[in-house]
């Protein structure tokens, strides 16, 4: 077993015991347990891992963090394949499989680079220039051949296996990042006693002090950081959350974190999702996200073999990885040399230190040991076809070649602060750093410390760690002790700016994800895209997955110089959440499929299901639709057949979904009043009434029955879709206009089974469970209670479909036994189930409005209502329904409608025209907004408002459906087709 | 005569996905369930509490338990009560307080759950954004809240929780809750 | 966001259902239509502390007048709508 060609032979913080195996792009290879995938590929000899996104450019790894713009790999395989992942944050697990992206048909040779476009073809504003005209092409031509050619990986095209979960924690302070800082944050305000949360995105808790030979307290820092992970740890007011990146900061210390839970593993563990979503709320909380470094823009910047000094560290010390065989560096700042010390001390070879800067102090100097160095000098162009070859040095004395497969670069640091803008902060820029600092108006109770702060030695960061720590359990109401500070070394951090190498003659890249490049930015500038949110948009800088975390500052520090102004009056883009890429199946967690939402079923759905109910979703609601019975061709045949039994014999239908508010206190009726548009105070106890309510606005908002079941306790039922709407309306109504009166309220639509038994037969299969509901004892509109079988039943005498009919009621527990109950006590009348379909067609025969014609558009007027609306006393929509519009005589009207051919079918939705009159906008006259078929009369027949439609019975009109391609003619009518006189309730 | 067989919510639907180490399901049977609002004369109501159940009824989102019941401040001067004694459970309440407060049953309207073990408080950490620690979520705390949309009133038994929530979402309810306590053993007692 | 609820405690966002200006005030039975007119449509929009009206709906369902700073979402203070 190889350990690869590029790993050093001791040291890093891997396992070096415990071997996986995995495969990359088929072939099969080794790292050991603490490997990132990055850090296994490069062990293995594989500088390139990906062709870039629009020149499909071979890339190589560029960092060793979440920042990483270039090795994005498709990880795993089948329906778990997931593209985009980071080489860098993969964690290496045994079996794992991965895949170079964009690339066709192999990372070595790839057609796209072969044969790409030449010259310009992609320069910034490619896409808005070149896919204008014609609008067909782009569907056609451009976007398949771009989608061929580009994009970023292939989604897996199949269900993920796997679950997502959503989680909510608390705490008083919340730290975001597990580096020197935050680790000190967090115990300093561990010790005090808050309940403290630590999130590091990484799987070992250190950040950078993984990274570094320096030393805290006389031990080495990765030490000293496990040794403040085991105290962390061990604090029961302390919850270490690793893998855990924060994505995004919300009002009132509200937090969002992505949790990677089993993205480390071959597959999740019984029972536990691949990641979970959290929301923390926080009282306080820092920030210590650290920096990142850096690239400097110059020719070639991009070849496989360039990578961030910092990186070339990680890999070094954490990893135990050589970047290369032979390694130069190129930088502008005094912290980069450290790179050129631990080289030395792993035993690479170190071919030359060339910085941009004229002096550097000889302790500095020293760190590269006998190499050569080039002060005063930049690379202007890296060579190479497949990875790094050579370079091209641009120095006072001219232009040298120098050999070397590797190059570490260092253009600075950046101080890490998306989150810190999320609400709206502005970052501002620092001289010093070279760098943007934290904004003046951070989200409240957030503060920053550590490199993210601009302190960016490991003893600033330590000190600052720990101040913030205590400021932040402080805040929260703990007293934090000051810890003692740890010993740390004060690095040098000097830096003198140096975005972009001006001798470069070759492609320079400033933004490697979305393959933006030195002359892009030019272009965008001499076009007039100055300001930077365009400078963004124009050439898509920072606009790839990684949100430019290595490329957003090098570019607008080139376009104020492009511009002729400073960094700080070119100013940043705005940073917003997510600060991490976040897959739709964890924000989604359990809501996937038929779980998107809750499903509610009624009392007697199982009772339902076992007669054969189809079910239908009615908003949240799964309601039994219809019944078939065996012989049944078409849903019609059994709709009808459920509609005539109820004309006939009687069915049996769960209302149950209907809201239902419980309204007690002496003053019910006077609030009724208010709320209704027609008198409810005169109700007598025991009676019930059809009632309407208004919005202020003067439309219909909801109907519905109340019935007065005591002298101070009454019962509306609502519209299954508007139960919670009324409900929230009439607490409004009670708490803020009227509180003086005495109403009291209680939702208890949960609490009532109710079922409509409809038809002749209804009193006779009634009077077999509760004795005689003549209508002596149950006269129209009567509310009575029974006792059955020592349950108190409500019975309501309502009618929806115009037959004899009732409600009957009863505390949801017992709603499936009564209806086999109900079932039982129907036989020999001819008791059938009916759905809401049927429900539906019965309602259409008699005119009765429904979900469908209370749309929110129409008034009372407009339902053939307006007589409802009370003159006598003031109620909510009274004088807005008096508005000229709303009283308009032109206005649609209810109407009723039958196709004249009997055997065609209208679609509601459709639009009425006269007979001959063009199917425009201005010749509408209204639409038709319910369609059944009608047993009763053996045709199609519909609802829907026409203007002054009640005049205009007998005429014949078009109803135009452009969308379902219907036209039709109908006759308009009167809204009730059957039994118009009404007699059949009392029959 | 007519005999009608009551149907718990969640009658069928707990089905164990473990050895109940981490967390144990309970639907406990025979519970009343009642919404009190007290009238406009909050003494009067206060003192017929206390004659006839014993108890000081603070208008807060608080538990005050007595031996037979459960009373949780649901909202200003509401009440949700729970306790033993069935059918007749709301009737009997409203005979106690009439004249003082009204009484709606809901014995019908809410599926109830206990929530127990050592792992009850992180199940309900994936669905409630309630902050139950005890600094924050006191001995006698309730939470009138939501778990993925589903409304849930939320107060402590020993070793755990008792949860109510709507009887008609129960089966998507057990959809949340089944899934997120299959990590931790769900047993159902 | 996180709400105050004077009864429930701090809450989440979620919790809640948002109506407007709390300033608004239903005009009596005798008022004319311009009056009723402005109730219905007429908000200001101040940029600042706003008096809203939000109703708990998932918790203790009372209406509460919140305070609201428009500019930053920070929210001031909470109170029962109801005397
Ligand atoms: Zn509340």
């Amino acid at each position: 077993m190889s350990v690869g060609p590029y790993r050093l032979p001791t040291g890093g913080a891997i396992d070096r015991a415990q071997a996986l195996s995995f495969r990359f792009d088929g072939t099969s290879l080794t790292g050991f347990a603490g490997d990132t995938l990055a850090s296994a590929l490069l062990a293995n000899g594989h500088r390139v891992v990906g062709r870039s996104f629009k020149y499909h450019r071979p890339r190589g790894v560029l960092t060793a963090g979440p920042e990483e713009p270039n090795a994005l790999v498709e990880l795993r395989s089948g329906a778990r394949r997931e593209p985009n992942t980071k080489a860098t944050t993969a964690e290496l697990f045994d079996g794992l499989e991965a895949a170079s992206q964009n690339r066709w048909p192999s990372l070595r040779f790839d057609i796209g680079a072969a044969a790409r476009l030449a010259g310009s073809a992609a320069s910034a504003g490619f896409y808005y220039k070149t896919f204008m005209w014609p609008a067909a092409f782009w569907e056609k031509v451009y976007e398949p051949a771009i989608r061929r050619a580009a994009g970023l990986g292939r989604a897996s095209g199949v269900e993920d296996p796997d679950t997502y979960e959503k989680a909510f924690a608390f705490c008083d302070v919340l730290v975001i990042g597990g580096g020197p800082a935050g680790l000190i944050a967090a115990l300093t305000a561990g010790r005090s006693g808050a309940r403290v949360i630590l999130c590091d995105e990484d799987f070992v808790l250190g950040g950078r002090l993984n990274a570094e030979r320096t030393e805290i307290d006389g031990q080495p820092a990765a030490i000293w950081a496990a040794a403040i992970a085991t105290e962390l740890e061990a604090l029961p007011n302390v919850r270490v959350m690793r893998r855990t990146a924060v994505v995004g900061v919300y009002d009132g210390g509200t937090y969002a974190a992505l949790e990677r839970v089993a993205d480390h593993l071959l597959e999740p563990p019984f029972g536990q999702p691949r990641q979970r979503f959290w929301r923390i709320v926080a009282k306080t909380a820092v920030l210590a996200t650290g920096a990142v470094e850096r690239p400097i823009v110059f020719g070639g910047n991009d070849k496989p073999g360039v990578m961030m000094a910092g990186a070339v560290r990680t890999y070094l010390n954490r990893f135990s990885v050589a970047p290369g065989r032979r390694v130069a560096f190129f930088a502008n700042n005094d912290d980069a040399w450290t790179t050129a010390a631990d080289l030395r001390a792993a035993g690479v070879d170190l071919v030359a230190v060339i910085d941009s800067r004229a002096e550097v102090a000889d302790h500095i100097r020293a760190k590269a040991g006998n190499a050569r160095v080039e002060l005063s000098a930049a690379v202007a162009d890296a060579k190479g076809g497949y990875g790094l070859t050579s370079l091209q040095i641009a120095t006072p004395k001219g232009r040298i070649a120098l050999d070397a497969d590797a190059l570490a670069v260092s253009g600075g640091w950046n101080p890490q602060l998306g989150l810190a803008t999320h609400l709206g902060g502005k970052p501002q820029w620092s001289e010093r750093h070279a760098a943007f600092l934290l904004p003046a108006d951070l989200p409240a109770g957030l503060t920053v410390a550590g490199a993210a702060n601009g302190m960016m030695t490991t003893a600033e960061a330590l000190a600052d760690g720990a101040a913030k720590g205590a400021t932040a359990a402080d805040a929260a109401g703990f007293t934090a002790a000051p810890a003692p500070l740890p010993r740390a070394s004060d690095e040098s951090f000097a830096v003198a700016p140096l975005w972009q190498v001006a001798a470069s003659r070759t492609k320079a890249f400033v933004d490697f994800q979305n393959d933006v490049t030195a002359s892009d930015l030019a272009l965008s500038v001499r076009e007039g895209f100055t300001s930077v949110e365009h400078l963004k948009r124009y050439t898509t800088l920072g606009m790839a997955t990684d949100q430019g975390r290595t490329s957003n500052v090098n570019g607008l520090a080139m376009l104020a110089a492009l511009t002729g102004r400073g960094i700080a009056e070119t100013g940043a883009t705005r940073a917003r959440p997510p600060e991490r890429p976040v897959a739709f199946g964890a924000l989604a967690g359990l809501h996937r499929g038929k779980h998107l939402k809750p499903t509610r079923l009624t009392p007697s759905h199982r009772w339902a299901a076992s007669e054969g109910a189809v079910f239908i979703e009615a908003g949240p609601w799964l309601r039994a639709q219809w019944y078939p019975r065996p012989g049944e061709k078409t849903w019609l045949d059994s709709v009808s057949r459920e509609a005539a039994a109820v004309r006939s014999a009687v069915g049996i239908c769960d209302v149950s979904t209907l809201g239902k508010i419980a309204l007690f206190g002496r003053d019910v009726g006077a609030f009724l009043d208010r709320v209704y548009c027609n008198t409810f105070s005169t109700l007598p106890v025991g009676k019930l009434r059809y009632g309407l309510m208004l919005r202020e606005d003067g439309f219909v908002m909801d109907d519905g029955t109340t019935a007065r079941l005591s002298e101070n306790e009454w019962v509306m039922s609502t519209t299954t879709a508007n139960a919670a709407k009324v409900m929230h309306h009439l607490e409004l109504a009670r708490q803020v206009l009227w509180p003086q009166l005495d109403v009291r309220l209680a939702s208890v639509t949960e609490q009532w089974a109710q079922f409509a038994i409809a038809g002749p037969n209804a009193r006779a299969l009634l009077e077999r469970l509760l004795g005689d509901v003549s209508d002596e004892v149950v006269p129209y509109l009567a509310a009575r209670i029974f006792d059955l079988g020592g349950i108190p039943a409500r019975l309501f005498r309502v009618s929806f479909s115009g037959e004899r009919a009732y409600e009957i009621a009863v505390p949801a527990q017992y709603g499936d036994a009564l209806a086999h109950e109900l079932m039982w006590a129907g036989e020999g009348l001819g008791v059938t189930p009916y759905g809401t379909e049927a429900l539906g067609v019965l309602r259409i025969e008699k005119g009765h409005v429904a979900g469908n014609e209370l749309n929110g558009q129409t008034t009372a007027r407009d339902l053939g209502l307006g007589k409802m609306m009370s003159a006598k006393k003031d109620y909510i929509g009274r004088v807005m329904a008096a508005r000229p519009a709303l009283i308009d005589p032109d206005r649609p009207m209810l109407a009723g409608f039958r196709a004249v051919d009997p055997t065609k079918r209208p679609r509601a939705g459709a639009h009425f025209l006269k007979i001959g009159a063009p199917e425009t906008p201005e010749n509408d006259e209204g639409y038709l907004t319910s369609v059944a078929f009608s047993p009763a009369l053996n045709r199609w027949i519909g609802l829907g408002f026409i203007k002054r439609g009640p005049e205009r019975v007998g005429e014949r009109i078009r109803a135009y459906d452009r969308m379902q391609g219907g036209d039709l003619e109908l006759e308009i009518c009167a809204p009730v087709f059957v039994d118009p006189e009404g007699t059949r309730v009392h029959g | 005569m007519v005999d009608l067989a009551a149907r718990s919510a969640f009658d069928g639907l707990l089905l164990p996905i473990g050895t109940g180490q981490g967390v144990t399901v309970h639907e406990p049977a025979g519970l009343g369930v009642a919404t009190i609002l007290a009238g406009p004369d909050r003494a009067a109501f206060a003192a017929r509490v206390r004659d006839m159940f014993a108890a000081t009824l603070s208008s807060g989102s608080m538990h005050i338990a007595t031996p037979a019941i459960s009373f949780l401040g649901t909202s200003r001067n509401v009440w949700l009560a729970v306790g033993a004694g069935g059918s007749t459970f709301a009737a009997d309440l409203a005979r106690s307080l009439a004249g003082v407060g009204e009484v709606a049953d809901q014995s019908g309207a809410y599926g109830i759950l206990d929530l127990t073990g050592p792992n009850a408080m992180a199940v309900l950490a994936k669905g409630l954004p309630i902050d139950l620690d005890s600094s924050a979520f006191a001995e006698d705390a309730v939470a009138v809240s939501h778990i993925e949309h589903i409304g849930v009133i939320v107060w402590r038994i020993p070793g755990g929780f008792r949860l109510a929530t709507p009887r008609s979402s129960a089966a998507s309810f057990w959809h949340w809750l089944s899934a997120s306590a299959a990590e931790y053993e769900l047993g159902v007692a | 966001m996180r709400i105050p609820c004077p009864f429930c405690g701090p809450r989440d966002l979620s919790e809640f259902a948002y109506l407007g200006d709390a300033a608004p005030v239903r005009p009596a039975e005798t008022s004319d239509a311009t009056a009723v007119f402005d109730y219905v449509y007429l908000r200001a929009n101040p940029a600042g502390p706003h008096r809203e009206r939000w109703y708990h709906a998932s918790g203790c369902r009372l209406w509460l007048t919140v305070t609201r700073d428009t500019r930053t979402h920070e929210v001031l203070f909470a109170e029962e709508a109801a005397p």
